[in-house]
């Protein structure tokens, strides 16, 4: 049997001649010290193409259920979720297996930055993988619009809008966004045709270049300092390290294989654990309340553009992404030589926690996003009851008018309602009542973020109003009226 | 090797060599244009935006000065657009003018900074965008916040007593739903 | 050549061992997957939890949540507006005035329209909820007739949906009418306020003295009521509903119960309340407080 197995085997070897092309590839040495405990630096990378192979597995399987017509998308999403068996997990499993892709590629292109790994002659698995990682958000954005929500509607109404920005072109780069003249089928055809064919494709092909570098020019060994990269010898010198080598498919594979069976372990369990993102409500774009937000990937640029001011919008969204792509792809450019130990370059160390933190700021604050109004808030959070239980028949009033036109939009009182504005918890502490019927009225100077009201609310609401706000002052102050308050009943009107 | 070196050694063949050589390049040219040009064309192209007549509602049915929604189903969708095609608008009756014709307000739902769908509070008189907090006052004018204009207005008539609105694209900075302005 | 094949008794043996460890195998790897189906993990999305369009929220606790309680507070108490979750007041007003009110706002108030034709957000179903709940009364909520697909519509049934705050108390026998009843015979305004302010002093003063203005409490009066602002804020109708129900939520007494330092009150009867409503009402024109 054995033989048997054997003949066959020659068989196809004779034909596909593997032994003498992909064997020798796949068992190149690579330095020593990569097998050793610096190996655990360079696990990130075959952990996220771990990832993408469930991405592969799971989208497929998701295709087999998702109807891409965007009067039955939604529906289709459903019967993932509710009716067909282990839907759910899919559904979960391909949200969680992207956004660990996105995570590990950040990480990993961390570490081959503090690395120093760009460096000659491995500039191009740089620029590959710089390619790899911009076609992974997109994936991530296609992939939102495919769970076809409200999220998914504005979404793309979002980046029509943001399309319609660029001079002269834009009316026609919007029609070719959203696929015609309105957002619809048409715009949930194109994406799923990028996030099933057009990128998937590119995201293999760029794949096989970037693991062909990989062999190529081999694995960069762990920086030394002091052992500088200069192209004149580096190669001379790496093929004197090699000599000594370890082979590539062997026990230095271990490490990846150990990490991505963790990171398999990961996305699994939160698939498991959390289940499955969304769909919200149908995409109904007549129906109020809607709040849409960004995948989380993309949070930060939702954050920079909330927080930067309108001026410099139009930069932001059109000219800034695309500077923050070339820096990318010119870093290796910009020092392909020199020292490698992130120990003698403390710019790059630097430069990654400072955009690392920013990032994370922005994504945070794109996350929590104070500055959008609560659309509900005038009506669905209640008058904290210790404002209302010390305040007088008329302060009640003033909070009716706070409360009816619409204040709390933008306004929180003891940290619930809109965050844009100013938290008036203790606003009778900072304005006066002029101060506060002045801010009312007019709204904040030369067309800030607070509207005018003065013609919107009449005397007597303006009266109570202001009499309301100035109430709200700490319980310190209002003591003698508190404790005062307590044992007697007290009346309403 | 040796074959084809003494061909091109040989006068006449050139000749006859060089004349497929660029009758090959000139078909390889044809093909690639009459094959990319109806690809760009399909790809890049865009059809021409029809001009569609919803009617909304009888005149009568929108109380003066008051803000409503209205919704309708966007002759401009595909067939398969299902509840997407839904397209509301915020009409406003403004009552009738000098000329004692009945003038309305109709405004797009989506803010001009980046498109959200902004909700509309009679009591403060004031839209509000739920994204980046735009604030427009009643007539649609920017009241505060990142939208760089007023809210996109529609292009409207009355016929035979009813309001109609002109089928509105997705609104964006230079492409308004007034034909002209910008 | 398989082991096996060299046949003798053990390898014979080991061959079945060889045999069953495969088929416990084989069982344990199609069985896995399936205990996964069948197990509920805590990621598994709950039919029961598929978002709802806003539009089509027929559930009374989030109607009330997203809608109410920024003004009539979380539980229908303790909230600057009138309360609702208040069982005299369930029990006196009409359902339709009710209905009435939700649709189309509260002249003379802030109370807005909250229907969808007059501006709000919420459905005639929506309303239809509220109405059931506030009232008490038990309901269902069944499909249409001769409706679109997904129009429902509510009916009153005893063993439908109970209310969540129960059903009302029967009121006291003489409690005065909701609205101002037809059959007090119309006096002339100058007497109304005449006999209501001897109303106000028996029934209102010890809390907000005598002629409205309040009880000093440190710098600061409190429980103002003879305030034109306060007043103008509120129509005849919110006057003669607190003067039933008072605000228990906030301590103020209903039409019934006594008085501090009066533990023999006796109860406000409709003329009454009707003469306090025109006394309050003359109040808006001239006040103690605006001298």
């Amino acid at each position: 049997m054995r033989r048997g197995l054997y003949a066959i085997g020659a068989w196809f070897e004779a034909r596909l001649c593997l032994c003498e092309s992909l064997w020798p590839m796949l068992t190149h040495p690579i330095p020593k010290t990569v097998a050793g405990p610096m190996g655990w630096w360079y696990i990130f990378g075959s952990a996220s193409l771990t990832l993408f192979m469930i991405q592969i597995v799971t989208g497929i399987g998701l295709a087999l259920v998702y109807v891409p017509s965007a009067d039955r998308a939604y529906d289709s999403l459903l019967f993932l979720n509710y009716e067909q068996p282990l839907g759910w997990f899919l559904r979960a499993l391909h949200f969680y297996a992207g956004s660990g892709m996105v995570v590990l590629l950040i990480v990993h292109m961390s570490q081959v930055f503090l690395h120093g790994a760009y460096k000659y002659p491995r500039e191009l698995t740089w620029v590959v993988g710089v390619v790899l990682f911009l076609l992974t958000l997109g994936m991530f954005f296609s992939g939102q619009i495919l769970r076809w929500d409200p999220d998914a509607y504005w979404g793309l109404a979002v980046s029509g809008s943001m399309a319609g920005r660029v001079p002269v072109l834009g009316p026609w780069i919007v029609e070719l966004v959203l696929g015609g003249d309105v957002i619809g089928g048409n715009s949930l055809s194109r994406f799923f045709t990028l996030h099933v064919f057009v990128i998937p494709a590119l995201l293999l092909i760029f794949l096989a270049i970037h693991l062909w570098l990989v062999i190529k020019k081999g694995i960069s060994s762990p920086p030394v300092p002091g052992q500088t990269v200069n192209p004149k010898t580096y190669d001379a010198e790496y093929e004197q390290e090699l000599k000594t080598g370890v082979p590539f498919l062997g026990e230095a594979m271990l490490k990846d294989l150990f990490f991505s069976a963790f990171a398999v372990i990961v996305v699994v369990s939160l698939a498991a654990i959390i289940g499955p993102k969304g769909p919200h409500a149908p995409p109904n774009p007549t129906l109020g309340g809607a709040n849409p937000r960004p995948e989380w990937p993309f949070l930060w640029l939702f954050g920079l553009l909330s927080l930067s001011p309108p001026e410099a919008e139009t930069f932001i969204i059109l000219i800034f992404p695309v500077i923050l792509i070339i820096a990318l792809f010119l870093v290796p450019f910009v020092s392909n030589r020199g020292e490698r130990a992130p120990s003698r370059r403390p710019v790059a160390v630097l430069s990654v926690v400072l955009i690392l933190t920013v990032l994370g700021t922005l994504t945070y604050q794109g996350a929590t996003a104070p500055w959008s109004p609560q659309m509900s808030a005038w009506c669905g959070e209640p008058i904290p009851e210790d404002i209302v239980r010390r305040s007088t028949p008329r302060q009640l009033q003033g909070a009716l008018v706070f409360q009816n036109k619409n204040c709390r939009n933008c306004h929180a009182l003891q940290g619930s309602g809109g965050q844009r504005g100013p938290d008036l918890t203790w606003v009778g502490v900072r304005l006066t009542s002029d101060q506060l019927i002045d801010q009312v009225s007019n709204g904040t100077p030369g067309g800030g973020n607070m509207p005018a009201y003065g013609k919107q609310i009449g005397p007597d609401e303006m009266t109570a109003l202001a009499d309301f706000l100035v109430s709200l002052q700490p319980p310190n102050q209002t003591l003698v009226r508190e404790t005062a308050a307590v044992p007697t009943k007290r009346k309403e009107p | 090797m040796s074959i084809e070196a003494t061909c091109t050694q040989s006068p006449n063949s050139l000749g006859r060599r060089t004349f497929f050589q660029w009758l090959t390049y000139g078909l390889s040219a044809v093909a690639s244009v009459v094959l990319g040009g109806p690809l760009f064309g399909y790809f890049l192209g865009a059809r021409p935006r029809a001009v569609h007549w919803v009617p909304l509602d009888d005149v009568d049915k929108f109380p003066l000065n008051e803000t409503r929604l209205k919704s309708f189903d966007n002759p401009l969708r595909q067939p398969w657009d299902g509840i997407t095609a839904l397209t509301g608008v915020y009409v406003r009756n403004l009552g009738v003018d000098e000329q004692g014709i009945v003038q309305f307000l109709v405004l797009a739902v989506n803010c001009a900074h980046l498109g959200c769908p902004v909700s509309w509070f009679p009591q403060s008189g004031l839209f509000m965008c739920p994204c980046h907090g735009g604030v427009y006052h009643v007539n649609g004018d920017r009241a505060s916040g990142p939208p760089p204009r007023g809210l996109f207005h529609c292009v409207w008539r009355v016929r035979q007593g009813r309001l109609e609105v002109q089928a509105p694209h997705y609104p964006t900075l230079q492409d308004t739903l007034v034909s002209g302005e910008v | 050549m398989a082991p096996g094949a060299s046949n003798n008794k053990s390898g014979g043996l080991r061959r079945r061992g060889v045999w069953a460890r495969t088929c416990i195998s084989v069982c344990l790897l199609v069985s896995a997957p399936l205990s996964f189906v069948g197990c509920d993990f805590p990621g598994r999305p709950n039919p029961n939890e598929r978002p709802i369009p806003a539009d089509q929220v027929v559930e009374f606790g989030l109607l009330y949540r997203k809608n109410c309680s920024g003004c009539h507070g979380t539980d229908g108490k303790l909230g600057p507006a009138p309360p609702l979750n208040d069982a005299l007041f369930r029990a006196i007003i009409p359902a339709a005035e009710l209905k009435h009110i939700l649709t189309k706002g509260r002249n003379g108030t802030l109370m807005p329209a909250f229907s969808q034709e007059n501006g709000g957000t919420l459905t005639a179903t929506q309303i239809e909820v509220l109405v059931h709940e506030i009232k008490g009364i038990p309901y269902m909520i069944v499909p249409k007739q001769n409706g679109g697909r997904g129009e429902v519509e509510v009916v009153p049934d005893a063993g439908g949906i109970s209310p969540r705050w129960g059903a009302p108390v029967r009121p006291p026998a003489n409690v005065p009418s909701y609205n101002q009843a037809a059959a007090i015979v119309s006096r002339s305004s100058a007497v109304q306020q005449h006999d209501g302010a001897a109303v106000f002093v028996r029934a209102c003063a010890a809390c907000h003295g005598e002629h409205g203005q309040g009880i000093a409490q440190g710098h600061a009066m409190v429980r103002t009521i003879n305030d034109q602002v306060l007043l103008k804020l509120n129509s005849d109708q919110v006057l003669r509903r607190y003067a039933i129900t008072g605000r228990p939520d906030l301590g103020m007494p209903n039409f019934a119960e006594p008085r501090p330092g009066n533990p023999h009150f006796q109860a406000l009867t409709e003329q009454q309340v009707t003469d306090l409503v025109a006394l309050l009402a003359s109040w808006r024109q001239t006040t103690v407080n605006g001298k």
